[in-house]
């Protein structure tokens, strides 16, 4: 028995991009590195997925704000990447001799490092997205690529149909295969969207790349390379059924968080075969006082809750105090909600604090944010991060709040009200 | 801090913990939702700046070492120094088990030989406490001691189980007595001892010629009026949990408001090896109150005043209280567990009534309480009957 199906791969995680249209979260930090499901980081699900296929060979691939991800990932010791030959390591823009480029596009990132790629000994790179929430066996992938007589394999999936004009969308034959493919299609021809999923021969990847990459500062695979690849009749699909999503909206954010939820959720965190593993500080157990009530919610561990919490996620450390109540919210590590105050609908940045006798957020869509009507019109509320609401404010739906120093309202609002919609950043 | 070579005694009798010190070390006995004994003195030694550690053991050592392994939530597996586990092995001049705590260290003399620290400082490792070895360290260097212990002020109750002090005006040990039976003495021995290398080296030597084996009855008491033995005074929590009843109340304790041993402080971490870190689910309908939950855990049911470790499930109906629940265990539905401590994967059947009454109720690894069972009144209930069904 061959227990290798598939020959040797190296991962190239794709985490540079700027995920604009997570507003806030992804302002301090890039979207890989945004916290998801408690104390989890959104890059966790797709390290794990290559920890439990065994892939023990991983770039990653960073520019934007990478800061917060490198603090993180590390060196990849919880997910057993820290190793003596291969492991992890960082592929950021850099200075070199005959070349000092940012990166333009995902193609173009492989480009800038094509030196380091050439000389991989890999017989294929999986490249993946670093800001997808979902688990995947990346071998069922990888051997069927390798039984195949396709250059490049893309995980493809069913989207809703009104969604399918945020992906790349193939267009299949009668056995599945793909016929053509167009990247954010008006008018899509199908619901079949790519995951961002490739896994390519080397030879070819470089080959590509070498081909194209010196004229074109911003290849892309999505817009440039895949197009090419279906027309030329090397590119097979490899069909995955299971959940998952692309958190690139804090509509769709907030609703990851609630398929987390439930007796029996849409998507469980504790799967036994298939945990998802992070970096894990030392967090006393969850403390739950006389007076805590708390339904429908995932809570971390170094919590202390004394108020009510319902349908929501809380990561660790975080402070609910007497009288307070968390209703749909997603409140992120060592974020405080002050006695008697009410938060709903609202996104808690780390340690966002809400003083006492508050309220924020609330239920129904309301006015969409003045700035950011097309991101901001569910009637989401977002704290930044280190952001303080003063005591006894009133912040309404669609609120972008990042007011991290009380003096910076400087006289504002001086009947403490927040009106729907409004944008208040220091 | 480089100059302290820390020995970690683990070898101690496990009776004292009934049927959870039964296939365990004591100091690899879970505590607090999360924890296990060793972690309380492996964590003082980190936040400490102590980096060379060695920790002895020999009775069952398999769950510690498993948790300790090489030393990674410490922070300890490094390439110079770091912790290590220590068990007797054949083949040294002699072959025994560790006969005592001294013939412990004269087991592993090589070690603190040619260990270049100048000083040595020997802890046990199932004691419950914050402290900082530091400030041990600093009373120990202006003193000018040849030996320092940390004591605590007498309490009551202490002349039956501790090392009871008699101080000089200066803090210096005057007389020593091992467990007199009464409170004799100003300060009691909290089994903390730094001493200077050298001499604990020659006097480990003559012990080893005489054949004795105690750390206090052969070392430290002869010790006394011939050499200098300072004393450092702790104020903070400490525990020694030395029966089911004390190991019970220092766990409930914790989840008191205002707790006299705060687990959280992020000045003083107390690092363990997690197993998971998904969060815990409260159900809609559920009820957890005035208790600590450990990551994982799935509730639907009612919890008040108990420690919940990872992973337990509480179904609905079913009503945890006064309870100390470890890893995996499962209340079934409508099920009640009142005044008990479960050790890992215990289950109890939906309907089941298990209570220790005005006593307590302790059940061994795995163990199955059948559904509709009524178990009330104080028992302990060992893993090895585990595979039978109890009506």
């Amino acid at each position: 028995m061959n227990l290798r199906p598939y020959g040797s791969t190296s991962v190239l995680i794709l985490a540079g991009g700027r995920g604009e249209r997570l507003d806030l979260l992804t302002r301090l930090r890039a979207k890989p590195a945004v916290p998801f499901g408690g104390g989890f980081r959104i890059i966790d699900f797709v390290l794990s997925n290559c920890f439990h296929a065994g892939l023990g060979e991983v770039y990653i691939i960073t520019q934007y704000l990478p800061r917060s991800l490198e603090d993180h990932v590390g060196f990849g010791r919880a997910w057993d990447l820290d190793r003596l030959s291969a492991g992890l390591n960082y592929l950021h823009p850099f200075r070199g001799l005959e070349r000092s480029n940012w990166y333009g596009g995902t193609a173009n990132a492989l480009y800038e490092n094509l030196a380091y790629l050439e000389e991989s000994t890999a017989d294929h790179f999986l490249i993946l997205g670093g800001d997808h929430i979902y688990r995947m066996d990346y071998r069922d992938l990888l051997a069927r690529h390798e039984q195949s007589m396709a250059q490049v394999t893309v995980g493809v999936r069913p989207v809703p149909l009104d969604q399918a004009h945020h992906f790349g969308i193939f267009e299949p034959d009668e056995r599945g295969q793909a016929r053509s493919f167009e990247e954010k299609p008006e008018a899509p021809r199908s619901n079949l969207a790519s995951m961002g999923i490739y896994a390519v021969r080397r030879q070819f990847l470089l080959e590509a790349l070498r081909e194209r990459g010196p004229e074109e500062p911003t290849l892309d695979f999505g817009r440039d390379l895949v197009p090419q690849w279906v027309s030329q009749g090397v590119l097979g699909l490899y069909h995955f059924d299971g959940y998952w999503l692309d958190v690139g909206t804090l509509d769709s954010y907030f609703r990851a968080h609630r398929d987390l939820l439930g007796d029996e959720p849409v998507f469980p965190l504790d799967a036994e075969e298939w945990p998802i593993l992070s970096r894990t500080p030392p967090w006393a157990p969850l403390h739950l006082a006389d007076t805590a009530r708390v339904g429908d919610s995932l809570v971390c561990e170094g919590c202390r809750v004394r108020g009510s919490v319902t349908g929501s996620v809380l990561g660790p450390g975080v402070l609910v105090e007497e009288g307070a109540e968390v209703v749909d919210a997603i409140v992120m590590e060592n974020a405080v909600v002050g006695a008697g105050s009410r938060v709903e609908r609202s996104i808690l940045d780390k340690r966002a604090v809400v003083g006492a006798g508050c309220r924020v957020g609330g239920a129904g869509a309301g006015e969409p944010n003045a700035e950011r009507p097309q991101h901001l019109n569910s009637g989401l509320t977002l704290l930044g991060k280190d952001s303080r609401v003063p005591a006894g404010m009133v912040l309404g739906r669609n609120v972008r709040w990042s007011v991290t120093r009380e003096e910076d309202l400087a006289g504002r609002f001086a009947d403490g009200v927040v009106p729907d919609g409004s944008s208040i950043l220091s | 801090m480089d100059r302290v070579l820390t020995m970690i005694l683990a070898g101690g009798s496990p009776d004292a913990l009934g049927v959870l010190g039964r296939h365990r070390a004591k100091t690899a006995v879970p505590f607090g939702g999360r924890y296990r004994l060793i972690d309380f003195s492996l964590s003082n030694c980190v936040n400490s700046g102590l980096r060379r550690i060695y920790i002895l053991t020999q009775y069952n050592p398999r769950s510690l070492r498993r948790h300790i392994r090489l030393g990674r939530p410490w922070d300890l597996d490094r390439s110079e120094g770091g912790v290590r586990v220590l068990l007797p092995y054949s083949g040294a001049h002699r072959t025994s088990w560790f006969r005592g705590t001294a013939d412990a260290l004269i087991q592993n003399l090589d070690l603190i030989r040619r260990s270049r620290s100048r000083y040595v400082l020997i802890l046990s490792g199932d004691h419950i406490y914050k402290m900082d070895y530091r400030e041990l360290f600093h009373r120990h260097v202006v003193t000018g001691a040849t030996v320092t212990l940390a004591t605590r002020p007498s309490r009551p109750g202490d002349g039956r189980r501790f090392g009871m002090l008699e101080l000089d005006g200066h803090g210096e040990v005057r007389a020593f007595h091992e467990k007199p039976g009464d409170e004799r003495g100003s300060d009691t021995s909290l089994g903390i001892y730094l001493c200077e290398r050298e001499y604990l080296v020659d006097r480990l030597e003559a012990l080893a010629r005489e054949d004795r084996t105690d750390l206090v009855n052969d070392l430290i008491i002869p010790a006394v009026g011939r050499e200098r033995i300072a004393t450092y005074r702790f104020d903070g929590y400490w525990e020694d949990a030395g029966d089911l009843n004390a190991y019970y109340r220092a766990n409930l304790l914790l989840v008191d408001a205002n707790p006299p041993l705060v687990l959280d402080d992020p000045g003083w971490p107390i690092f363990t090896r997690v197993e998971t870190m998904t969060p815990a689910w409260l159900a809609p309908g559920s009820q957890a109150t005035y208790s600590l939950l450990g990551a994982g855990c799935r509730i639907a049911g009612q919890v008040h005043g108990s420690v919940l470790f990872p992973r337990v499930t509480v179904a609905a109906g079913a009503r945890v209280e006064n309870a100390v629940l470890f890893t995996g265990c499962h209340v079934e539905e409508g099920a009640w567990v009142h005044q008990a401590i479960l050790d890992k994967n215990v289950r109890v059947g939906a309907g089941a009534r298990l209570s220790g009454g005005d006593g307590l109720a302790v059940l061994g690894k795995g163990i199955e309480v059948a559904p509709g069972a009524e178990q009330i009144g104080p028992r302990e209930e060992p893993q090895l009957r585990s595979q039978e069904t109890r009506a």
